[in-house]
């Protein structure tokens, strides 16, 4: 038997300690380091995609979003003042650049190598439980959602046109495709359950996927930087 | 074992499963037939014990009892096809071989004995050709044998499959039904299907479910000259035929049909 080809060059330990490290520059970094990592998220992200299509995405959805947050944070912080603006940006900053590292990670990264570098780690099985399930709903929900659009296309539904027509037209299917995906959740649990995940006894790795001394080093390095990130 | 066994689901009036008593002796294999929501699926989840598991705040009366105790959701004695066979791979597999590993590694089975087992699934279900293919790229058709090698190779006591020849092609259909009749020498199969002369080449034992009510329980032969309707069931062509034809079931033709019947099982 061929032993399965893993694409990814890095181990999850280090996507792991790189949301670590961002989550610590968005809480105790300033502007320019927050700015600076959304800039290298996206560019690294950009390069793997290597389309000039994944620019005009980012460009078209992260300008709108990123005005909402302010404003809506603006909102939070009871009154919209000029002086509330920098601390608007501020927050706005600090939800794109978590968001953009794990653009980044779902790039290079798959479900499939994540869970089998997770299991690796010997966390508790029923942990890795729900990290399994977790996907599927995700992908429960994205099958659905493509069902459910492409077949209200062909009875005449108008969903692709622009971006806030698309927003508008998607809304009436949002419960329908949610409520979907969460029953064929359940199935699955189910399906899950009669494949013994749940079973107590430890199991056994037909293939086990353990951190290499370059994987190690660069979580060290990504924990150091966190806690010099949070002290300085 | 069932006595009486009755199920409703929550939030529901009516019961799925409404007085079901049979009794399956060792070795027998059953085939639950029976129109669509007529409480087949159900009746599989109640003998695997996904029922009681999964669903506690349903009403239950009457007894149920797999191999002489209440059934429990024991992966290791049971395997289960559903009747949507996507919805049972992993997703955290890429290749049919690891997706074959995936059930066996949650129940400890040592690697050696996962690589002979995968070795000997790939090659019971003719899947060498599609090995290193991802399981989500496979057809409808690949994936039912896919999810159905998975759930032998565990060794199962009890083989439970919700509507397995569904997708599946003809020469398919005539491949799996080998497949069964050799499946069922060393496992107890419990199979619902709306191909009747599946029901019929692989089955000993018929249940015909209507409403969530027994029907009728018997062999497949005692079924096709019963007096209960059956207008709902996909009768085979040839026995049909001859039902309308002779309207009773006395011809020489019609003798010699149950006998081709008798000889399948």
């Amino acid at each position: 038997m061929r032993v399965i080809c893993v694409r990814v060059k890095f181990h999850p330990i280090v996507f792991i300690t790189l949301l670590l490290f961002t989550f610590a520059a968005t809480v105790a970094g300033g502007l320019i380091l927050q700015l600076s990592l959304v800039v290298v998220f996206l560019s690294f992200s950009a390069f793997i995609k290597r389309r000039r299509a994944f620019w005009k995405k980012m460009l078209t959805f992260g300008i709108p979003l990123a005005l909402v947050l302010v404003i809506l944070n603006d909102f939070i912080l009871t009154s919209i003042k000029p002086e509330y603006m920098e601390q608007g940006v501020h927050y706005a900053l600090r939800f794109l650049t978590l968001l953009t590292c794990l653009l980044t990670i779902v790039h290079v990264t798959t479900p499939t190598q994540f869970a089998l570098g997770l299991r690796s780690l010997k966390l508790p099985h029923r942990l890795n439980h729900i990290f399994l399930l977790s996907f599927e709903v995700f992908d429960s929900f994205r099958t659905i959602a493509q069902n459910v659009s492409t077949a209200q296309q062909l009875r005449g539904f108008r969903i692709r046109k622009n971006i806030f027509s698309r927003t508008k037209n998607l809304f009436p299917l949002f419960f329908p495709v949610v409520f979907s995906a969460l029953s064929m959740s359940l199935d699955r649990g189910i399906a899950f359950d009669l494949k013994g995940i749940e079973s107590p006894v430890s199991k056994t790795y037909l293939l086990e996927w353990k951190p290499t001394a370059l994987d190690k080093f660069l979580s060290a390095f990504l924990l150091v930087l966190s806690f010099l990130v949070i002290v300085f | 074992m069932l006595e009486h066994f009755s199920f409703q689901y929550p939030f529901t009036h009516n019961p799925a499963l409404n007085d079901i008593s049979f009794r399956l002796l060792p070795g027998k294999t059953l085939g639950i037939i029976g129109p669509s929501a007529s409480g087949k699926t159900s009746l599989l989840y109640a003998i695997a014990g996904i029922l009681q598991k999964h669903f506690p705040a349903g009403i239950t009366s009457g007894t149920i009892a797999r191999d002489g105790t209440q059934p429990v959701v024991n992966p290791s004695e049971i395997g289960f096809v559903f009747q949507d066979p996507y919805m049972q791979l992993s997703g955290v597999t890429e290749t049919v071989e690891t997706e074959i590993a995936f059930s066996l590694e949650q129940l400890a089975i040592p690697q050696h004995i996962i690589r002979a087992r995968i070795d000997e699934q790939i090659s019971q279900f003719q899947l060498g050709h599609l090995a290193l293919r991802h399981p989500r790229s496979l057809s409808g058709g690949e994936t039912r044998l896919l999810a159905l090698a998975c759930e032998t190779a565990k060794h199962p006591r009890w083989l439970l499959l919700d509507q397995p020849t569904e997708s599946l092609h003809s020469e398919g259909i005539r491949f799996l039904t080998t497949l069964l009749n050799a499946l069922k020498l060393t496992t107890n199969i419990i199979m619902v299907d709306h191909r009747l002369e599946v029901i019929a080449a692989v089955c000993g034992r018929v249940l015909f479910l209507h409403h969530g009510e027994q029907q009728f329980f018997g062999t497949p032969p005692e079924l096709f000259t019963s007096a209960i309707d059956t207008n709902e069931l996909d009768i085979p062509l040839w026995i049909d035929a001859q039902r309308q034809l002779t309207g009773r079931a006395e011809t020489l033709l019609y003798r010699k049909s149950l006998r081709m019947l008798q000889q399948w099982h």
